[in-house]
Order: C-alpha cells, then structure tokens, then sequence
C-alpha cells in the first residue's frame, strides 16, 4: 500500500500545505528571500530522504517545521564561522563600546550623544504595520550575522544561553558580549529610523 | 562583588547584566546593584531596560503576523522536484 511504503507522509501535497508556513517560519528568523527559499526546498527533500524517521502520531507540519529549524541553526553556524568575529575588543574598552559610554573619570556612563532618549512614537500602535517590521529588518541587516542569529535565537525561538552558545560554538562570555551589543545597537537603530524619526 | 561595587556599578555593566539577569545568571549583589543603578540612580538604563525589551517583544509579535508567502514559479519547481524524488 502506498501509504505504508510513504510512512503515512503525503509529499504530493506538500507545497499546497506546507509551503507558505515553513518559507514564513524562515523569513522571520533569516529575513532573507532567496535564502529562506533555499531552506525550504532542502526541507522538503531532506525530509523525503528521512521519511523513515517519521512518527505517525507526529503532525508532517510540526515535524517539517523541526528539520527546518535544523537547517536555519546550521546555516547560523556556517555564516557565523565564515565572517568570524575572531577578537571581539574587550567588553571594557574599544570602538564600539566607547562609542556608547564614556572612558576616564566618568568611567562607563552614556554619552550623551548615544544615550537612550524617550521615544516619541507611541508603542502599541506603531508596531501594527509591515512598515515596522521593515525598519525593525534593515536594522537587523545592520548586525553582523553572528549577532543577528544569537539575537533571533534567544528571541524568536527562546533558546537559553547555554543552548545558544552550543548551536553555534561561542563561548558563554562572547555570548554576553555579542548580546549587550546586538541589543546597543538595534536600540539605537530603531530609535533613528523608527521611534524618534 | 561587594556592596560598593554594587553601588557604583556604571552603565555600561548594568546594560551589560540586563539580559543576564533575564536568564537568572546574576548574583544577589548584581542583581542589587542593577536595581539601585536602574531604579534609583539612572534614568537612561531604566529607558534601555525597557525599549530593548519592546523591541525584541514587538520583533517577535511582527515576524509572526507578517504575512510572507512563497512566490508560486518557486511552488511549482517544489512539486516537480518533490514528484522526482518521489518517484525515485
């Protein structure tokens, strides 16, 4: 019977069923087009290959969705290594920190300059639309991948720490660095081009 | 840390020890500064606190109501590869 050699699988209704959910699942974690197409479409193949692994009392939604989220960790983990962030200048001192909070005798405190203002926009109407979500994307660009992934990691998918650090193979203390300035960033960046524009 | 430490910790560590404390990774004396650098000493961290917290919440709640669907050539493609390989 075919069902049983398909494992109770329907891949021939796959893409009708299917498609949409996992390439939104994977725009909201990669914000990329063409890449989040990718992943599905591997998705889908791999899934086929792995038909055997396949429990039927499992929904085919819920476990495609789990090869997905696989695939979207190991493509964190190839961008991470590639545009490694080799020597993150230490959390005391160094450009990107300095550009936040003072050096010196006031040591550690905002600058003026960067520091967080009241925002202006009011927050619970204004995130309503897509055109949040697109400044909220452009300001995500702007992160280097390694800090995007552990941002959306922790927040879209609510991994913990240790869990985040192994998935990409970052020790706990880069972890809390690159967090404090992912996080030092976008809030700057929303604020410019979004809260306060 | 000690209790001065504590009460003089800066901004730059209280922003730092925010999303530690968010996963219970701070000690009770951080976690005692970070409450008197924020609530009494330091209006900007209190702003930081909250805006970042709004936007990872508010990224969240937008990547899910975003509407996003797969262009339909790259549909048809996926059947046709799918046929395929099922049929292999």
């Amino acid at each position: 019977m075919a069902e049983n050699k398909n494992h109770g699988l329907e891949p021939e209704h796959w893409v009708e069923r299917y498609a949409d959910a996992l390439f939104a699942f994977a725009m909201a974690r990669l914000r990329k087009q063409e890449v989040a197409e990718d992943l599905v479409q591997d998705t889908f193949l791999s899934a086929w290959k792995a038909r055997d692994s396949f429990q039927a009392q499992a929904s085919e939604k819920t476990w495609l969705i789990s090869i997905l989220k696989r695939k979207i960790i190991d493509h964190y983990r190839k961008k991470s290594t590639q545009n490694e962030l080799s020597v993150l200048d230490s959390e005391e001192n160094g450009p990107f920190i300095n550009r936040f909070f003072s050096e010196g005798n006031d040591d550690g405190h905002w600058h003026a300059s960067t520091a967080p203002a009241e925002w202006r926009k009011d927050f619970a109407t204004s995130v309503e639309s897509e055109e949040f979500y697109k400044v909220l994307q452009n300001c995500m660009d702007k992160l280097p991948e390694k800090w995007a992934a552990v941002f959306t990691l922790k927040n879209m998918d609510d991994l913990d720490s240790e869990e985040i650090c192994k998935e990409l193979g970052i020790s706990p203390s880069n972890y809390w660095v690159i967090m404090h300035r992912a996080k030092l960033q976008l809030r700057e960046c929303m604020e410019k081009n979004w809260f306060n524009n | 840390m000690t209790i001065i430490d504590a009460l003089k910790m800066n901004c730059r560590q209280a922003t730092m020890l925010s999303e530690k404390k968010k996963e219970g990774k701070i000690s009770a004396m951080e976690n005692f500064g970070l409450w008197w650098h924020t609530v009494v000493v330091c209006k900007f961290c209190r702003l930081f606190f909250k805006q970042t917290e709004l936007i990872a919440k508010a990224g969240v709640k937008a990547a899910n109501e975003v509407r996003f669907e797969l262009d339909a050539a790259k549909k048809e493609e996926l059947k046709h590869l799918l046929s395929q390989e099922v049929k292999k």
